[in-house]
């Protein structure tokens, strides 16, 4: 039982920093971006590389990979910069298409289909972090650090210039703000900590392979932070408590047999479109897309 | 709506879901009763082969009453495939797990090592995801070496120098190419490989490059029958007229045959020698007699994982320690597809058989 709950609060706590760094960009800001499975992909793919292929320890291997997807965010958000609205959306997805064939395709490096397997837990100074239970520090840890990290950037000058960017982009623009850097900003930092949760993904499954990063996942993300509820950091959290919650607790509903998978991803569904009905700006929102 | 009330739907959530738990939280089994955690996808793009399996589990296991499986749904995603997993083994208290498809089994490799879980998994084609030290996995399927070995042979035995090979980007098609390709041009074949990423429809493109390197074969590589079906019309339509082999085994798939009727006459594929009548064929009558129903492929490597099930039982393994010793201790065991042999890498291995769709029937074949 303990073994079961805590590989459930690990999930959250992943989904959780998935959550809040794709608020600071849609939420926050107003750029409905759906590419977060992109950058989540980045950062699984270079610490599984980084461990299995050069034995990086586990905590250099998140910062490497932060670092690579910064990288990588800084150029798409240049391009991404440009544009807003369903424009803004619709490129963020070409990009979340081009990553997920990067990731099929470029064999020599990611294996491809195959997938990478054996991924290594994290070591500390020789001492493997082992257990799930020393997982769950970790990851915990890295969503408070992420949640922390957020919550410094939306209470700063700097996110009250994104709220305004999210209000009336053009206004802001008079009083000679460069909103195409606060844009850029914004995306490369929310992208970076998308990666944090791809290192732990990596690291918890042992096994990654392309399907883990594709458009659905990016959609799924993106469900998170609208049911909990846009522009509010502890929204992304209730999100991905209930939606990583939910599908678990219907695990234990004595459904017949033969239709209890059905039934539980349809009572799932209708949930979730309930909860959408009577609350559009999500359980917390402050903000409506 | 009031902040208040959204906490208080969350309190009654965990609430909720831990009385559930708890209510179900594992009974001490009776004695003598083996619990099986099967992880299926019961939901999802592959929940086909799940519920295929699920049929021929649950047909085997018919009248076992010291046999009791819980399913779990792990929708073919990986961490869905770990929650179960560690549901099944901290509160189910399941004694075996039978996970299947390559990508939910491959993590749950290690925890069934670190947690001393013996598995059998299915539908796996990689041929690493076993291996001579880790006594709790084991695989009742058939690698990308055997399948990937059939089919070069076929094309050497058959004396073509030029083949082509029309590859789903996925693990069992790529397991399969890593395989083929190396023997073919060992052995002097022009290989040509052209991909596609599945759900697509249209392979023309594909096709016709294939064709214009002069093939004299075609191998497939896909899963989606529909993928099988769009690929064989359309190399009619750009008549391109060779010799087509089903590598993966698509036609074991129910419907397959008559959603493709005489469109896929005389292509090669493969099959379990229970599937054409070369084994097991009084079984098979009294089956379809009793049941109205044919255990079609993979219902019957379902079948077999059942009857492996019952062995265990019958060889009193009712926990982890005494189920991974019998396993350990196993060289071979009588399945309906086939007999199976047990090699030092965990691989229980049914016999494939050389098999060619012929007037809507898979029948044996000598090619």
């Amino acid at each position: 039982m303990f073994e079961y709950v805590i590989n459930l609060i690990i999930l959250f706590a992943i989904y959780a920093i998935l959550g809040i760094s794709l608020n600071l960009i849609v939420g926050y800001t107003g750029l409905l971006s759906v590419s977060q499975a992109a950058f989540y992909g980045i950062g699984a793919y270079t610490t599984a590389i980084l461990l299995t292929s050069f034995g990086v320890n586990f905590f250099i291997s998140v910062i490497l990979a932060v670092i690579v997807v910064a990288i990588i965010s800084f150029f798409i958000g240049i391009v991404l910069s440009k544009f807003s609205g369903d424009y803004y959306a619709l490129c963020s997805l070409g990009f979340n298409a081009i990553a997920f064939s990067v990731f099929l395709n470029w064999q020599s490096l990611t294996r491809g289909p195959l997938g990478i397997s054996g991924i290594p837990r994290p070591k500390l100074f020789d001492i493997s972090l082992y257990t799930n239970t020393s997982f769950l520090v970790i990851s915990v840890g890295f969503l408070l650090l992420v949640y922390a990290i957020s919550v410094f950037i939306t209470k700063s000058s700097f996110g009250r210039v994104l709220k305004a960017i999210r209000e009336d982009e053009r206004a802001i623009q008079v009083f000679g703000y460069n909103t195409s850097y606060y844009k850029l900003a914004i995306f490369v930092i929310g992208s970076s900590l998308a990666a944090i949760a791809g290192s732990l993904f990596a690291s918890y499954i042992s096994f990654i392979d392309p399907s883990s990063f594709n458009i659905t996942e990016s959609i799924f993300i993106l469900s998170i932070i609208i049911l909990g509820g846009l522009a509010n950091i502890r929204g992304s959290i209730l999100g991905a408590l209930i939606l990583i919650l939910l599908p678990e607790i219907l695990r234990f509903v004595g459904f017949p047999l033969d239709v209890a998978a059905q039934m539980r991803q349809l009572i799932y569904g209708l949930l979730l479109i309930i909860l959408m009905l009577y609350r559009p700006q999500g359980l917390v929102g402050e903000y409506k897309l | 709506m009031d902040k208040k009330y959204i906490w208080l739907i969350l309190v009654i959530l965990i609430l909720v879901g831990g009385f559930l738990i708890l209510g179900t939280k594992k009974q001490i089994n009776p004695p003598k009763e083996l619990v099986v955690g099967a992880i299926f996808p019961l939901t999802g793009s592959t929940a086909q082969f799940g519920e295929l399996f699920r049929q021929g589990l649950d047909a085997s296991l018919k009248d076992s009453k010291n046999i009791k499986i819980i399913y779990e749904d792990s929708g073919g995603d990986a961490a869905r495939g770990v929650t179960a997993f560690q549901k099944l083994v901290n509160i189910d208290g399941v004694d075996i797990v039978l996970p299947i498809i390559s990508k939910v089994a491959a993590p749950l490799v290690p925890l069934m090592r670190e947690q001393m879980v013996p598995g059998i998994m299915s539908l796996v084609a990689t041929n690493s995801a076993t291996s001579k030290d880790n006594n709790y996995v084991y695989r009742l399927f058939w690698t990308a070496d055997e399948t990937g070995i059939i089919f070069a042979q076929r094309i050497i035995d058959a004396g073509f120098t030029n083949v082509g090979l029309l590859q789903a980007k996925n693990e069992v098609s790529q397991s399969n190419i890593d395989v083929i390709r190396p023997l073919l041009e060992k052995a002097g074949v022009k290989v040509s490989i052209e991909t596609f990423q599945d759900p697509d429809t249209d392979f023309k493109t594909q096709l016709s490059k294939l064709k214009s390197e002069n093939i004299q074969a075609l191998g497939i590589l896909t899963i989606p029958p529909v993928s099988m079906k769009n690929i064989i019309t359309q190399t009619k339509q750009l008549d391109i007229n060779i010799p087509l082999y089903d590598i993966l085994s698509v036609f074991l798939n129910p419907g397959v045959p008559e959603m493709l009727g005489s469109l896929a006459n005389n292509i090669y594929t493969i099959a379990t020698p229970y599937l054409i009548g070369d084994y097991k064929k009084d079984f098979k009558d009294q089956y379809q007699s009793q049941t109205g129903k044919e255990l079609t492929g993979y219902s019957s490597i379902g079948y077999d994982m059942g009857t492996l099930l019952k062995y265990l039982v019958d060889q009193k393994a009712f926990d982890r320690n005494s189920i991974t010793q019998v396993l350990a201790d196993m060289k071979s065991f009588e399945g309906i597809s086939s007999p199976y042999i047990i090699d030092d890498m965990h691989n229980i291995k049914p016999t494939i058989s050389k098999a060619q769709y012929i007037n809507g029937v898979i029948q044996k074949s000598e090619k």
